[in-house]
């Protein structure tokens, strides 16, 4: 009987979930928050613990799942196994309790940019051949025991090659026994599948760093342009690979500094924009949505994408103005988040309940929009204050 | 005594996304096919599917 009832609240949530991400009026405002290192904090463990055992952080998320009530979540939204940076060496990670203090998030880290990981004389073998280069070239470079085409094998590179790629299968092929726990325990959806980045934030994030990839826009920028372009298909490819076969989920688009004051208005339309909207339109071609998980302001840009068919993506505030984005997209697009992580970190759980419910007036008023954080919440986030967003969500927004 | 081909240590002249060694390329360093190429493709296509992946992932994932 118990597995019955957890199957109806599943069936539930999926249907309240999918139809405000597709736009529509939902029984009531469906409560999504993407929950990384906050799991840890309330499950009472450290951020090592979730980052170096993925097991940890599948308990740490099902169980908050599970207290919470919550609609829908990401199985893991910390993400990195650190396994895996481990048995390769990578370079651009670091991860807590090993360098870190255990009690930090894993880190990036960029290079200098003398020190890029990907040198301005390589845009054409990029561009010939994206996935040569990573084998041959960025692979190598990025992480210490593999050894770059063409030099002396070593018993690690070997080693590191074939423990990265078990590392990988394992991880990933856990994720579908993870999806069904929190369906079966506690009902709740999961709540994205695939993968999904800008072509233009591959180049800046990974290869040529951000400030490498902003003087090539002056200096080289039909290089980026073709880079970009190479990249495509690529992004795409994943982005379909690993989205949901059901496509009730979607596809996430994870932003970064392809936006202004990052780039110029005409950087952006000439770079950013014609390598990104053609993977959208295509992923929407295909039946599946993609979440723009806008990270930093992108207001700049919302009439860009307004030209994308309305329902293909969902507009995820982090720093914009939810309020002003439901104004200027909402015709066409779900918004979700725009509870600022400030005030979850910060505030109280009163100023929470009094921001949650201007949300839900002018936001959710219609339908189309879905409860969470600006931002993926990480430890600092206070554990009362995301239990008032949740109830009074839940209470307070009912159709 | 079967005849092994000479495996070739040439990069693919054409990497589709998807692929890290496409089957073409792999066909060629095969010996004589004397059973059911579908089957041996499809199996081949599936693995470089999962190679390709890891690459891919490093990048865009982590």
């Amino acid at each position: 009987m118990r597995a019955e009832a957890t199957e109806r609240l599943y069936q539930e949530r999926l249907a309240r979930y999918t139809t405000a991400l597709r736009n529509g009026k939902p029984d009531r405002v469906p409560i999504r928050p993407f929950v990384a290192e906050f799991t840890a904090k309330y499950a009472g463990m450290d951020c090592q613990q979730v980052t170096q055992d993925y097991r940890l952080a599948f308990d740490a998320a099902a169980r908050c799942a599970a207290d919470f009530d919550w609609d829908a979540i990401v199985p893991n939204m910390v993400y990195l196994w650190g396994t895996i940076p481990q048995v390769l060496g990578t370079r651009y990670l670091a991860v807590p309790g090993v360098g870190l203090p255990r009690d930090t998030g894993f880190q990036y880290c960029e290079p200098q940019e003398d020190q890029a990981w990907m040198k301005p004389d390589e845009y054409d073998a990029l561009i010939e051949d994206p996935t040569g280069y990573l084998l041959n070239v960025w692979m190598p470079r990025t992480n210490r025991y593999l050894v770059g085409d063409g030099q002396p094998n070593t018993w690690r590179n070997n080693v590191a090659w074939l423990q990265g790629g078990m590392a990988v299968m394992q991880y990933f092929s856990a994720f579908g026994g993870q999806i069904e726990r929190l369906r079966r325990e506690c009902g709740t959806v999961s709540a994205i599948a695939g993968i999904l980045k800008s072509p233009f934030d591959i180049l800046a994030d990974k290869f040529r760093g951000y400030i490498g990839l902003t003087m090539d826009l002056f200096e080289r920028p039909e290089k980026v342009l073709a880079a970009a372009e190479a990249l495509m298909p690529h992004m795409l490819h994943i982005a379909l690979s690993t989205a949901d076969p059901n496509k009730q989920v979607p596809i996430t688009i994870w932003m970064h500094r392809g936006c202004v004051p990052f780039v110029s208005p005409a950087q952006f339309e000439r770079f950013f924009w014609p390598t990104l909207k053609p993977v959208i339109e295509e992923i929407w071609k295909h039946g599946h949505q993609t979440l723009f998980y806008a990270e930093g302001q992108w207001h700049h840009h919302w009439q860009h994408f307004r030209e994308l068919p309305a329902g293909s993506i969902i507009y995820h505030c982090d720093r914009d103005d939810v309020f002003a984005a439901k104004r200027a997209l909402g015709d066409r697009f779900a918004i979700s988040g725009g509870i600022p992580n400030v005030l979850l970190s910060f505030g109280t759980p009163q100023e929470v309940r009094d921001f949650c419910k201007r949300v839900i007036d002018e936001v959710a008023v219609d339908g189309g929009y879905i409860m969470d954080a600006g931002a993926i919440m990480q430890d600092d986030t206070r554990i009362e204050n995301i239990r008032a967003m949740t109830e009074f969500t839940r209470e307070y927004g009912v159709y | 005594m079967t005849q092994e081909s000479k495996t070739s240590n040439a990069q693919p002249q054409c990497r589709p996304a998807g692929t890290v060694v496409p089957w073409p390329d792999q066909r060629r360093d095969l010996p004589e096919m004397t059973g059911n190429e579908q089957l041996v493709e499809r199996n081949w296509t599936e693995i470089d599917a999962w190679t390709y992946a890891f690459l891919w992932h490093c990048v865009v994932s982590f």
